[in-house]
C-alpha cells in the first residue's frame, strides 16, 4: 500500500472521573495506508468512537489522550497547535457522524453549509465555491444538486442528509475520511447506497477511509483491512477476507458466529455470553478472558503476546 | 439532546404558518372569522399584531415629539393651570399649565431611550458572557455564574439605587445602573442555549470541518438561540420601562425639567386629587407600552418556540 496516511502508536485515551483514571482505549496501534479503507469493528463500549473522536480532537474536557502518538501525514496530531489543527480539519481530514438528522445546522441552506468548508480553507472565489459545492453534491449522489443547494436541512430525508454530510466531508478532497457508523441511523437500502458511495469516492479520489462500525456486514462490503477492538484494545487485525473467513481470536469468531445467516434458519441465534466489561471494572490481562469459553489460566495471569498468523494477520491471544 | 431537536424543528418554521390559512379555507362556509381568530391566538399572530400596533403608535408619538409637540413642553402658562382634558389639551394641563399630552410624548422619548439602550447594552454584554461561559465552562463559568447569582440575590431596585449613588449624578447614570439589573437573566438564557447546542452534532461537525471557536459561537450557535433570547429581550424591555419609571419616580432617574413617565407620575402625585389626569396620562402610557411589549414577547414565544 505504500506510505501510511495515518499511523497511531500506543495511543491511550483516559476518562478522568472523581479523581480516578479509566482507560477506555488502551495502547492501541494501527495504520491506515494512503487510499485504503480500514474498518474498526467491535461491540458498543469498546472504544471505537473514542478512537475516532481522539483523532479529531473532539474529546470532552475530562477525557484525554494520555499516551502514544498519532502521526497524520507526517505530523503528530498530539503536538500541533490549535491553528494547525483547524487547517487539517476539513481540509486534509474529515469526519462523517452517525446521526445525520442533527448533523446539519437547521438555520442555513445546504449550499452554504457545504460550501463553508471551502470558505474556511484557503481563498476561493464565490463562483468556485458554488461550482465545487455542486460537484461535491453530485458526487455524493444527490438527485438534484442545484435544487438541494437551496434547501434547508429539514426538507431532506435522513439518507439525503447523510449524503450532504458526505459531500461536506469530501468537498475539500481530504486525504482521510473518518466515518463513525455512517449507516447506523439509516434503513437497509439507504445503507447499501451510502456504502457504495463511500466505496466509489475512495476509488475516484483516493481518499483513505477509516470506517467505524459494529456491523461486520458493512465492514465486509467495502473495507480492505479490519481491526477488531474489544474493551479498549485491538485484539485481531488483518485483511478483511482473512479475518472473516479465518478468524482466530475467540472474540472475532464469536462476532462472526453472531451474524444471522440463511443456513442457520430455525436454529437459535448465536451470541457471546456476558457483556463488555465497563471501563470502571478491573480487567484480567486478556480483557476477553471472562467471556471466552476457551480461556485458560494464562489468560488471567499473563498479557497475551502478539502472534502472527500470516503476513498481515496479527492477533493478541494465548489460545488462537 | 431531544430538546435540542425540538427547538431545531421549531427554528425551521421561521415565518411559515400554513395552518392558519389552510383552516380558513376549509371552514369557509361556517364561521370563517372564528376559525382564523382562534388559530391566530394559537400561533401568536394575534398577539404580535396587537403588540406591534400599540408599540408602533407609542414609538410614533415619541419620534414625532422630536420635531413637533402641540405645546411647548417646558413653558408654564398660568392662564391654563389644571385644566381637564379638552379638545385643546387632550390629556389636560398640570398645575403649572403645561400640556400633559406634549409632556407624555416627550416623556415617551426619554423613557424609551433609557430602557431601549439599557436592554441593548445588557443584551450585548450577556450574549458574550453567556456564550463564553456556556462554551468554555469550567472555572470561568463557575465564577461568572456565582457573581451573577450574587447580583440576583439583591432586590434589583436596591442595586440600581446603590449604583446611581456611587456613579455620579449625571443625566444618564440610570442606564449603567439598569444594565446591571438585566445582565443576570439574559446571561442565563444565552448560557442555557449555548449548553444545549454546544454538543449538538452539527457543532461537532463544524469543528471537524475546521471552524474556529469564534465562528462556531457567533455563526452557528447564536442564531439558534435568537428566538429564545428575542422574546426575553422584548419582555425585558417592558421591565426596563417599569424600572426606569420607578427610578424616576424615586427621583433618581432622568433629572428635571426633562419629562419622563416616571417623573411625571411623581410630580402628579401631589396634585392627584385636584388634577388626576396629570397622573393618569403617563400611567396609561406605561400600561399600554408594557401590554404592547408583552404581547410581542408572547407572540414571538408562541410562534417560534413551540
Amino acid at each position: 500500500m505504500g506510505e501510511n496516511i495515518l499511523e497511531v502508536k500506543h495511543m491511550t485515551v483516559s476518562i478522568y472521573e472523581n479523581g480516578e483514571e479509566y482507560k477506555v482505549v488502551n495502547r492501541i496501534s494501527f495504520a491506515v495506508g494512503k487510499g485504503e479503507i480500514v474498518g474498526i469493528v467491535g461491540e458498543s463500549g469498546c472504544g471505537k468512537s473514542m478512537t475516532a473522536l481522539a483523532l479529531q480532537d473532539l474529546l470532552k474536557n475530562h477525557i484525554k489522550v494520555t499516551e502514544g502518538s498519532m502521526m497524520f501525514d507526517g505530523r503528530d496530531l498530539r503536538t500541533i497547535s490549535a491553528a494547525e489543527r483547524r487547517q487539517i480539519n476539513g481540509n486534509d481530514m474529515s469526519m462523517i457522524f452517525q446521526e445525520p438528522m442533527t448533523s446539519l445546522n437547521p438555520l442555513y441552506r445546504i449550499g452554504a453549509q457545504v460550501g463553508e468548508v471551502l470558505l474556511l480553507h484557503g481563498k476561493h472565489s464565490h463562483a468556485e465555491i458554488e461550482q465545487r459545492t455542486l460537484e461535491a453534491l453530485t458526487m455524493a449522489g444527490l438527485p438534484d444538486p442545484a435544487k438541494t443547494m437551496r434547501m434547508y436541512p429539514h426538507e431532506l430525508s435522513g439518507g439525503m442528509r447523510q449524503r450532504v454530510m458526505i459531500a461536506m466531508g469530501i468537498i475539500a478532497q481530504p486525504k482521510l475520511l473518518i466515518a463513525d457508523e455512517p449507516t447506523t441511523a439509516l434503513d437497509v437500502t439507504t445503507q447499501a447506497h451510502v456504502l457504495e458511495l463511500l466505496h466509489r469516492i475512495n476509488q475516484q479520489t483516493g481518499t483513505a477511509i477509516l470506517l467505524i462500525s459494529h456491523d461486520l456486514g458493512v465492514i465486509n462490503k467495502i473495507c480492505s483491512r479490519v481491526l477488531v477492538m474489544y474493551a479498549g484494545k485491538i485484539v485481531e487485525q488483518g485483511r478483511t477476507e482473512d479475518i472473516l473467513r479465518n478468524p482466530v481470536h475467540p472474540y472475532t469468531q464469536g462476532l462472526i458466529a453472531s451474524i444471522p445467516t440463511r443456513r442457520m434458519k430455525g436454529m437459535p441465534l448465536a451470541s457471546i455470553p456476558g457483556r463488555v466489561p465497563p471501563v470502571t471494572e478491573e480487567k484480567p490481562p486478556c480483557p476477553f478472558a471472562s467471556r471466552c469459553d476457551k480461556a485458560d489460566k494464562r489468560c488471567f495471569t499473563e498479557y497475551p503476546g502478539r502472534k502472527t498468523v500470516s503476513d498481515d494477520h496479527i492477533l493478541w491471544c494465548h489460545i488462537g | 439532546m431531544a430538546k435540542a431537536v425540538n427547538t431545531n424543528a421549531a427554528g425551521m418554521k421561521w415565518g411559515r404558518q400554513p395552518n392558519a390559512a389552510d383552516k380558513v379555507g376549509a371552514e369557509k362556509q361556517s364561521g370563517k372569522r372564528k376559525a382564523s381568530a382562534d388559530s391566530a391566538w394559537v400561533t401568536g399572530d394575534a398577539e404580535l399584531r396587537i403588540g406591534f400596533v400599540i408599540v408602533g403608535i407609542i414609538l410614533f408619538l415619541a419620534l414625532l415629539s422630536i420635531f413637533y409637540t402641540p405645546y411647548d413642553v417646558y413653558e408654564m402658562n398660568t392662564a391654563v393651570r389644571s385644566q381637564a382634558p379638552s379638545a385643546e389639551h387632550f390629556f389636560g394641563t398640570d398645575n403649572f399649565g403645561r400640556d400633559v399630552f406634549s409632556r407624555a410624548m416627550t416623556g415617551a422619548r426619554f423613557t424609551l431611550l433609557v430602557s431601549g439602550s439599557t436592554v441593548l447594552m445588557a443584551t450585548a454584554i450577556s450574549i458574550v458572557l453567556g456564550l463564553v461561559c456556556g462554551y468554555v465552562g469550567g472555572m470561568l463559568d463557575e465564577v461568572v455564574m456565582r457573581v451573577i447569582d450574587a447580583i440576583n440575590s439583591f432586590p434589583s431596585i436596591l442595586i440600581a439605587l446603590v449604583m446611581v449613588s456611587i456613579l455620579n449624578y449625571g443625566k444618564l447614570t440610570i442606564i449603567p445602573a439598569l444594565v446591571i439589573m438585566f445582565i443576570p437573566s439574559f446571561t442565563r438564557i444565552v448560557r442555557t442555549g449555548t449548553l444545549q447546542y454546544k454538543n449538538a452534532e452539527f457543532v461537532m461537525s463544524n469543528k471537524v470541518f475546521g471552524d474556529s471557536d469564534f465562528r462556531i459561537l457567533f455563526v452557528h450557535i447564536l442564531p439558534n438561540i435568537y428566538p429564545l433570547l428575542l422574546s426575553s429581550v422584548v419582555i425585558g424591555l417592558s421591565n426596563a420601562i417599569l424600572a426606569e419609571s420607578s427610578m424616576s419616580y424615586l427621583g433618581l432617574g432622568i433629572q428635571p425639567p426633562i419629562p419622563s413617565w416616571g417623573r411625571m407620575l411623581k410630580e402628579a402625585q401631589d396634585i392627584i386629587f385636584s388634577t388626576p389626569w396629570a397622573a393618569i396620562a403617563p400611567g396609561m402610557m406605561i400600561v399600554f407600552t408594557i401590554v404592547g411589549l408583552n404581547c410581542i414577547g408572547e407572540g414571538i414565544r408562541k410562534k417560534y418556540l413551540n
